[in-house]
């Protein structure tokens, strides 16, 4: 069996079981205008998640950016106090920015693909909705019930395939969205504990690093003074104690 | 006869087609089971490229049921495997 038929009769089989449900087929006509309603207003939710998904992407991208201005100016900072070593891994941690930005830049453009796709899905879904409801409208008020079956079947039938298809478009939407969250979510962690960690596993940020170097260094000036005081003061020591020796 | 692009439309198309999209089908099927990726991709732009140059949109007012559907163009290779098992690929 081929993709196409093994596809077709499934969503058959979907439809004839949804067809079987009522004994008044009426009530089949009012039941499934109820379910387009319904599933008009959840292509709208997954319309509103997939803009509120892409919006969070487009924050962490422009969070991203300016980080990559830090990690420049931290780089040049650390090769102004002759740590080679700082300076490398603030430049691969902007490396590592760009990648990530790059791949966001790929699934905000995913997302709005996705945004387009159930934008029109849901103009053709309104159009069809619309059009079944003078149909239904129609065919309670002219047709006796013999015939009335046979047109119910007929548009139900119709409709309910454009409601199984759109029924997947909105899942496949919605799962590409909560994968990109999940994601995202991930991405924030990261973001939040200041620029990204590097790939050599040391953890500590660079910014950190460099403000440890001023201390130490300042540390440094620190003794090197006191040292030179308590040298000069043993010297006069030793000077007086000759002195009076002699 | 009546073919539905998921995802996209429903168009109206000769069956003199029907043929060349069994033979695309079967293509699609014959790749899928080698995991040939590629293959199965081009089978799937082939006949979604048929169905839209050769066939005419659905008046979206209309509403009638398909003789054929075809899969969405940007299914994937683990979507189509999914029709073959029992899950499906059809909510609800």
């Amino acid at each position: 069996m081929g993709i196409l038929d093994r596809l077709t009769t499934m969503i058959k089989a979907k439809i004839s079981s949804f067809l079987d449900r009522h004994e008044d087929p009426r009530e089949t006509l009012d039941y499934s205008y109820q379910k387009q309603l319904e599933l008009l207003t959840n292509v709208k939710r997954g319309i509103a998640d997939v803009v509120t998904a892409k919006k969070r992407l487009e924050l962490q991208k422009a969070k991203l950016e300016s980080n990559i201005e830090d990690l420049n100016n931290q780089a040049r900072e650390a090769v102004s106090l002759g740590r080679d070593d700082l300076a490398r891994i603030a430049l691969e941690r902007k490396k590592d920015t760009m990648t990530q930005i790059e791949s966001l830049t790929g699934q905000i453009a995913d997302l709005e693909n996705e945004q387009t796709k159930l934008v029109n899905t849901e103009r053709r879904l309104a159009a069809k909705v619309e059009a079944f409801r003078t149909k239904k409208e129609t065919i309670k008020a002219q047709y006796s019930a013999a015939e009335a079956q046979v047109r119910i079947t007929e548009s139900v039938t119709g409709i309910s395939e454009e409601m199984a298809d759109v029924g997947m478009s909105v899942q496949r939407a919605e799962e590409k969205t909560e994968s990109m969250k999940a994601r995202s979510q991930a991405l924030d962690e990261l973001i939040d504990a200041g620029t990204l960690q590097d790939l050599t596993g040391d953890q500590t940020k660079v910014e950190e690093e460099l403000s440890k170097i001023k201390s130490s260094e300042e540390v440094d000036q620190e003794l090197k003074i006191l040292k030179q005081q308590v040298t000069k003061k043993k010297k006069a020591k030793t000077e007086e104690v000759q002195e009076a020796q002699q | 006869m009546i073919v539905r692009i998921l995802g996209d439309n429903q168009y109206v198309l000769d069956s003199k087609y029907l043929d060349k999209l069994n033979e695309l089908d079967s293509c699609m099927v014959d790749h899928l089971s080698n995991e040939e990726v590629g293959e199965f991709n081009s089978c799937l732009r082939e006949m979604i490229h048929i169905i839209r140059e050769k066939g005419t949109p659905l008046d979206p007012a209309e509403i009638r049921p398909s003789d054929l559907i075809v899969p969405s163009p940007d299914i994937t290779p683990d979507e189509a495997r999914k029709l073959f098992t029992k899950e499906g690929m059809i909510p609800g």
